[in-house]
């Protein structure tokens, strides 16, 4: 009995997608393993990137052309993304260029995401009125209540986003981290649905 | 007396801004945008680098717009350097309307507009130049917004 563990995303370098690349074994004898995990699944013509989806079944199809007598239990993902990137990593002025943009874009655009909504609610007007609603003057006392709202907001997105700098509050992911692996994952699905559909068509 | 009203002036503020916090920038994540602009670029590896551009940003612009007085330090800055200010506002306002016109679209996209309407008349090409056509009438909106003070 061969245990079959799939990855969901696996990212290469080389050409050749081989059974160790994307999956671990068990329950079976170490020489065995060794060359298990050396057969050759997949190989990418061109050195261009592209991904491909790979089900369980073509894999134990692949398995059984060597070994074709063993039982196969997998206990992972059923079809998995597999995509190679023979990248020349791109220069660190590049990048940097990118994250410095990235950084602009959100810095810029989150600032003027909160002025819209303070303009939306007449913010101005909105304290106004408070300190009429507790019969004081705005011009004429200390502006408590300016200074707690720039507290509360500067600290509650503190708390939101879990950390300052690189000092985290909680050891939890930020929000954004949980986006981004949810966002793979999404992405990895529809690669996955994709594949199914082209092949249905064909 | 009068200490005790400011003091609950005090407390409103407070609650208020932590809630606005929590609101504002709840919608911000369930729109997805920084994932999409880490995983466009390849720098998932500095999101925290983008949510701190975030904080930054939100502060900036809270001062801003919740303190009046800082509209006529502003204004005397531009008074002294108006060309930096200038070119400040050129550059934030660029990367403002990016951020805006992602935000739109997403918001879009999150309520699965174009899907849709691309299911409902069975479109199955073209749904690029769609997007396309899109991007072209926000831009010719905001022109007539703005130069025409058409929708003000």
């Amino acid at each position: 009995m061969i245990y079959l563990n799939l990855q969901e995303d696996v990212k290469l370098k080389k050409q050749a997608v081989l059974l160790g690349d994307v999956a671990q074994l068990t329950g079976i004898e170490e020489q065995k393993k060794s060359k298990l995990m050396q057969l050759e699944l997949y190989k990418f013509q061109k050195e261009k990137e592209k991904c491909i989806v790979l089900g369980i079944i073509d894999i134990i199809e692949k398995i059984h052309e060597r070994y074709p007598n063993e039982v196969i239990a997998s206990i992972g993902e059923r079809d998995i993304v597999v995509s190679y990137e023979p990248k020349k990593k791109a220069p660190e002025s590049v990048n940097f260029m990118k994250i410095f943009l990235v950084c602009c874009i959100c810095f810029f655009g989150s600032a003027f995401s909160i002025m819209a909504f303070h303009n939306d609610i007449g913010i101005q007007g909105l304290m106004y009125q408070l300190y009429e609603l507790f019969g004081l003057q705005r011009e004429k006392c200390v502006p408590l209540l300016e200074i707690g709202y720039s507290l509360g907001l500067g600290g509650g997105i503190i708390l939101f986003y879990n950390h300052i700098g690189k000092r985290r509050i909680t050891k939890d992911p930020t929000p954004i981290e949980v986006e981004m692996r949810l966002y793979e994952k999404d992405v990895n699905e529809t690669i996955i649905d994709n594949a199914a559909r082209m092949n249905k068509e064909e | 007396m009068e200490i005790v009203k400011i003091l609950l002036l005090f407390i409103v503020g407070i609650s208020a801004g932590s809630f606005v916090s929590g609101g504002v920038f709840s919608t911000l994540i369930a729109l997805g945008l920084l994932p999409r602009f880490a995983g466009k670029t390849h720098t998932a590896g500095h999101v925290l680098r983008y949510e701190d551009a975030v904080v930054y940003g939100t502060w900036f612009a809270m001062i801003l717009t919740v303190w009046p007085i800082c509209g006529s330090i502003l204004s005397e800055l531009t008074r002294r350097l108006p060309f930096i200010v200038n070119a400040f506002f050129g550059a934030g306002g660029f990367f403002a309307g990016c951020f805006v016109g992602c935000m739109a679209l997403a918001i879009a996209e999150m309520l699965d507009g174009i899907p849709i309407f691309a299911r409902r008349i069975s479109l199955k090409k073209g749904v690029g130049v769609a997007i396309l056509g899109v991007a072209i009438g926000k831009l010719i909106g905001s022109i007539l917004y703005f130069m025409f003070g058409i929708g003000v």
